[in-house]
């Protein structure tokens, strides 16, 4: 039994790496900070916030300056029951790894160093990356193969071997452009301007060089000039990229997870900046435009086929002379993006990730191939703030008619879904939400197309579905975000392309949602600020003692520890959601 | 046996001249029981700062060659050599009747004449702390120890684990008695205990062929009152005694399974293996100690010798933790292994989170997770340890008699919070009277569980079956043939007392009252025949003899007889003197011979009690 150090210290250091940070305990503050610094969020359900330490989350804090004497002191002064030895270990010897190597360009050799020769002799033996490197003549450095500096770096941190790139970057095609200093989104908020500042060093001090195919020194010394900023969903992340693209003002390529961030991020940077509209291409499956500045999808650069066959579209990268590459949703890129951003690395690079959607195991690929993390703003001051919209999750839990109810029972598995899903009492359901959500916009989401076309007869609402063709699909998107339309019911493939940013209700009537991600990344699309500073709603409905049940549980969770309220309600027969047992935030 | 159970089978006759013991009356006079008394540690302390030195001596003396063990009378004072405290044999049978007066000793006569003496087992610790502690500093507070390697979790949680997994399945026994092996392996691979870790005397020699963790599990749970034989199997059901346990705060609970891991495991006729065990407690919580130091400060080299096991044993436990220092290895207790510890603090409840999971800080007390492990499952084991509240579990659970209103109050006992709304939902959900059939798997509606998954509280109607009732009779039963400790294998055996009062005159040594009372008196001269009569009777009673030699007198302990040319005889033995104060005799290093014509007037030194009582008859 691990005996208690200080009762009313608010951290709980555990040997695994996980540190567990109670909101209620005198030095949250001060321990939130830290453990911003040395560790990641896993999620915060309730009062209990969940981080984790990882060689990764340590170089980072290392990278922004952190010492591994002051986070253990630190970490002992406000851990309960003090600090594990192995956890001790742990942190001191990933913090003594950061900054034993380093790259830098000297007489036209990119070149490694060692703050210890042994520890330059031990990576030089190291048979993945042996090949890209020759040992100077007195063993001081060792020469890399200049198309090896992404690979090398990737391979190292894989070994447990941060590198800090010091090599500097190609500045790219210069673009004159500027921010719009009016209208009604112009300028960048406090947190998106530390962001861009901490990537890139405050203005008028970054440098910019161009000229030499390195441009030297990065203008940060904690990033290099590259790095990842995480930012809550809904918090404006395509702003910390306009932010940079515009501070460094060169041509730049934008990928995205999806053709909606395409459209998104092309509608931005129009209303945004001064660039016009011939400087700006979106490169996706149905248009390929390269152009000073590009978006194209992840999804577009890793499809085969085309006259060169497979890696068809990579040549994008080649196409121009980009001074930054923006990946939104870094940690979603598929693998042979990373690989291609291995082959990059004298271009700078901007990660942009949410807190929430992070994981999947490409945190080494992203540390080492896109850069450490530069900036992350703690969601609750946001929402505080105003900057995102409070958002309030809600399960209705619908019975079945006894007939629905029978019929569920005596169906195979495989049926039982649908009719749990298809459940005809929810367009009572929905039908009181939007009278309850009076004068907000509302999307009614759902996966089975004969329910959204009965929803959308019964109730009058536009249906969009994923046979729709593009222009029709745009055009109701239109008068929705124009407020012509108060509400669209919307099939699971059109959802997944749908950008609706003035949607304040979203009702899913049925199916999965995919995956947890996927969830919690449309639920930040209902969280931009509303105009009349209301927050956001979602509502799920699922049919009571049925398979959904247990679907949507699984889907609170997850909500429930991102820090997402969540309340379940449960409509009664007299045509109310009772609050049973009680509607508190689960939160 | 400890003194409530050996107080629970003597006779009235018995009990009435212990109550009348001058360490006794006064406090049994005061109300309390006889037993509580005689095992007040306040009374112990006294007796030990007050008591004859030829007493503290003696059970000093008994305490660090035998711990709890019965041993015979006669293997107290050594064969030969010189005695540990210098007091004579005849000394030694006094402080024993003395020690039996007082309710310290007590005597087992056993059917073929043999006479064994014990302490009970619960104050022989109080004894050896108060009389021989482990005298040992620690190191320096800001000594760094490299390589600390701590165990996270504390056995009890391992042990919550395992007998869970049996309350979940049962544990059939064959039909020697013994569970199955692959069952056993499935209750050990459960546990992060290795086999190497658990001391061997801890795997009867019946069990030998399954793994020491889980005999651990099963030896543990029978003495904590976790297990039960039901039938054929064995199931986890608490009795009284381990309720009382489950509602311990933490640190006493681990204390309890602490004493009860050194009475299951360690062997009872190794007196080194408890005195290590007990030592190692006078060690500070939380302070590093130096190896080296303890294995020298320990009493005895046995003990010594015998630490390094069950050190070993108190790591994997999770009780200790071990390093390296500049100086050499270092141990340190993570537990307060005091009896007189300060109040343990801290957190009683545990934290229901609205995402279903239970965050258990390691002060909660074990009857929490008895009862998360019925509705949760177990996701990590740290510092703290994170349960789920589980669909499986809540339906093998209501399947198991468990109502949601059990369910509810569990989880509000164990949080003491209202339960979080999401907590309640699912709670409803999964305890909700008739599931959708989606919601049934064939597994759940083949596996209804026994009546040892009900909850441990509630009173709800005994609704199981008639078989199960009948067999109620055997719950208490041990499972399986194991060596039992010696104390209790030679108390069933013996089932006879010594209930004789303590002798404290001259009939304490046979024929004392057939020899003259002069040489019992005061010196005198007598023929060399005499003389020699006399010595042979005080050998006989390893008593001391006090005679003139060249005109001075001296103090005598003769220890053999020996024939002196030319057909004389000499007697070896060590002159002594007394202690000044203590009266405790100081022994000549070596023994020498004395010449028959040596000997000038003598007497036989019979102790001081036996002497003085020599002519009043002891009631």
């Amino acid at each position: 039994m691990t005996l208690s150090r200080n009762p009313t210290a608010p951290i709980i250091a555990q040997s695994d790496g996980t540190l567990l940070l109670d909101e209620r305990l005198p030095g949250f503050g001060e321990a939130q900070e830290l453990l911003r610094a040395i560790a990641e969020l896993q999620k915060r359900p309730g009062h209990l916030h969940t981080y984790r330490v990882t060689p990764i989350t340590v170089w980072n804090a290392a990278a922004a300056g952190w010492t591994a004497a002051r986070a253990l002191a630190s970490l002992r002064a406000l851990s309960r029951y003090g600090v594990p030895a192995a956890l001790e270990r742990d942190l001191a010897a990933q913090f003594a790894r950061y900054g034993q190597l380093r790259l830098g360009v000297k007489d036209g050799e990119l070149r490694l160093h060692a703050k210890e020769p042994a520890t330059l002799a031990a990576v030089a033996e190291l048979k993945a990356v042996s090949g890209w490197l020759r040992l100077s003549a007195g063993g001081e450095y060792a020469v890399v193969r200049p198309d090896a500096r992404g690979w090398l770096k990737r391979e190292l941190a894989l070994a447990g071997y941060p590198v800090n790139d010091e090599a500097g970057y190609r500045s790219g095609e210069p673009l004159p452009l500027a921010l719009r200093r009016t209208g009604p989104s112009a300028g960048l908020r406090d947190y998106q301007q530390a962001a861009v500042d901490a990537l890139l060093g405050r203005e008028g001090v970054a440098v910019d060089a161009a000229g030499d195919a390195f441009a030297g020194a990065a203008a940060s010394a904690a990033t290099g000039g590259s790095g990842v900023v995480v930012l809550p969903c809904g918090a404006g992340k395509t702003w910390v990229g306009i932010g940079a693209l515009a501070r460094l003002a060169c041509e730049t390529l934008i990928l995205t997870p999806n053709t909606v961030s395409v459209t998104q991020w092309v509608r931005e940077l129009r209303r945004a900046t001064t660039l016009g509209d011939e400087q700006i291409g979106a490169y996706t499956g149905e248009r390929k435009e390269v152009r000073p500045v590009t978006v194209a999808t992840y999804q577009v650069l890793t499809s085969r086929g085309g006259e060169r066959g497979s890696n068809a579209h990579w040549q994008l990268f080649q196409d121009r002379n980009w001074g930054l590459i923006i990946y939104d949703e870094v940690h979603l890129q598929p693998a042979p993006v990373f690989r291609l951003t291995a082959e990059l690395q004298a271009t700078r690079r901007l990660g942009l990730t949410a807190a929430s959607v992070r994981g999947g195991g490409r945190e080494g690929d992203v540390f080492a191939l896109v850069g450490p993390k530069a900036y992350e703003a703690p969601w609750k001051s946001l929402e505080e703030a105003g900057w995102i919209a409070e958002a309030a999750c809600s399960e209705v839990r619908v019975p079945l008619e006894p007939d629905c109810a029978e019929r569920y029972a005596a169906a195979p598995a495989r049926l039982r879904s649908r009719i749990a899903g298809e459940n005809p009492r929810k367009a009572e359901v929905v039908r009181a939400l939007l009278a309850r959500h009076e004068g907000e916009r509302a999307l009614v989401i759902g996966q089975y197309l004969d329910q959204l076309r009965r929803m959308s007869r019964e109730l009058g609402l536009p249906l969009v579905t994923g046979d729709m063709p593009h222009g029709e699909r745009q055009a109701l998107f239109d008068r929705f975000n124009r407020g012509e339309l108060r509400a669209l019911a919307l099939s699971k493939v059109a959802n997944f392309a749908v950008d609706l940013p003035d949607a304040a209700v979203a009702v899913q009537i049925s199916g999965s949602f995919g995956t947890r991600q996927e969830g919690a990344l449309r639920l930040g699309r209902i969280l931009r600020p509303k105009e009349n500073g209301g927050g956001a709603s979602f509502y799920s409905l699922v049919s009571e003692h049925t398979d959904e049940v247990e679907y949507a549980r699984r889907r609170q969770r997850f909500l429930v520890q991102q820090g997402y309220r969540y309340e379940v309600r449960h409509w009664t027969d007299d045509g109310s959601a009772a609050e049973r047992p009680t509607a508190d935030s689960a939160r | 046996m400890n003194v409530r159970e050996i107080v629970g089978e003597l006779p009235e006759a018995a009990l009435s001249w212990l109550r009348e013991g001058p360490w006794t009356a006064g406090r049994a006079a005061k109300g309390g029981s006889l037993a509580e008394v005689l095992a007040d540690p306040a009374r112990a302390t006294e007796w030990a700062g007050k008591a004859p030195m030829l007493a503290r001596d003696t059970l000093a003396l008994i305490v660090r060659r035998f711990g709890p063990a019965p041993f015979p009378e006669e293997k107290l004072a050594p064969e030969g050599g010189k005695p540990p405290f210098g007091w004579t044999g005849a000394e030694l049978r006094l402080a024993v009747q003395l020690l039996r007066r007082d309710g310290i000793v007590f005597a087992i006569d056993r059917p073929w004449g043999d006479r064994l003496l014990l302490v009970p087992s619960d104050m022989c610790a109080v004894w050896r702390r108060l009389l021989l502690p482990l005298r040992i500093q620690p190191l320096p507070e800001e000594t760094w120890t490299d390589g600390c390697d701590a165990v996270a979790s504390p056995l009890s949680h391992e042990l919550i684990a395992a007998w869970s997994a049996i309350r979940r399945t049962g544990l059939p026994l064959t039909a020697k008695g013994a569970p199955r092996k692959q069952d056993a392996a499935r209750l050990a691979s459960a546990m992060r205990l290795a086999s190497e870790d658990i001391p061997p005397q801890a795997v009867p020699a019946a069990w030998a062929a399954l793994p020491a963790p889980a005999v651990l599990a099963l030896r543990l749970g029978h003495a904590v009152g976790m297990l039960r034989r039901r039938g054929r199997a064995i199931a986890a059901e608490p009795n009284e005694a381990a309720k009382a346990w489950l509602a311990l705060p933490a640190a006493e609970a681990e204390l309890h399974l602490l004493e009860q891991a050194a009475d299951c495991l360690l062997a009872a006729d190794e007196p080194g293996a408890w005195q290590a065990a007990e030592s190692l407690r006078d060690l500070a919580p939380m302070h590093w100690y130096l190896g080296a130091d303890v294995a020298k400060a320990m009493p005895t080299p046995e003990a010594a010798k015998a630490a390094e096991g069950w050190i070993r044993f108190l790591r994997a436990a999770g009780w200790m933790e071990t390093g390296n220092c500049a100086e050499g290895a270092a141990l340190r207790w993570t537990i307060d292994p005091t009896p007189e510890r300060p109040a343990a603090g801290g957190y009683e409840h545990y934290e229901l989170m609205p995402d279903l999971e239970a965050i258990v800080p390691p002060e909660v007390p074990p009857g929490a997770r008895w009862e998360l492990e019925l509705l949760a499952r177990r996701l990590s084991e740290d510092v703290v340890a994170v349960y789920r509240i589980d669909a499986d579990a809540c339906r093998r659970a209501l399947a198991g008699g468990t109502s949601l209103e059990q369910a509810r109050a569990m989880l509000e006992r164990g949080s003491g919070e209202p339960l979080p709304e999401a907590v309640d939902v699912a709670l409803r959900d999964w305890f909700h009277p008739t599931p959708a059939p989606a919601d049934v798997t064939p597994s759940d509606a083949s596996s209804p569980l026994t009546d040892a998954e009900r909850p441990i509280a509630g009173d709800e109607a005994d609704d199981r079956s008639e078989e199960a009732q009948a067999l109620d009779g055997e719950r208490d039963e041990w499972f399986g043939e194991v060596d039992a400790a010696i104390i209790k294998r030679v108390a069933s055996e013996a089932q006879a007392w010594d209930v004789r009062p303590p002798v404290l005159s001259s009939k304490l040594f046979p024929g004392a009252e057939r020899v003259p009372p002069g040489w019992l008196k005061q010196p005198a001269p007598y023929h060399v025949s005499t003389r020699k009569e006399i010595v042979e009777r005080a050998i006989g009673w390893s008593a001391g003899l006090r005679l003139m030699k060249e005109r001075a007198w001296l103090d005598f302990a003769p220890e053999r007889l020996m024939p002196a040319e030319p057909g004389g005889w000499c007697v070896w033995g060590r002159p002594f003197v007394r202690e000044a104060g203590s009266g405790r005799p100081v022994l000549a290093e070596h023994p020498v011979a004395l010449e028959a014509a040596e000997i000038g007037p003598l007497v036989i030194l019979l102790p001081e009690a036996a002497r003085e009582d020599a002519s009043r008859p002891v009631t």
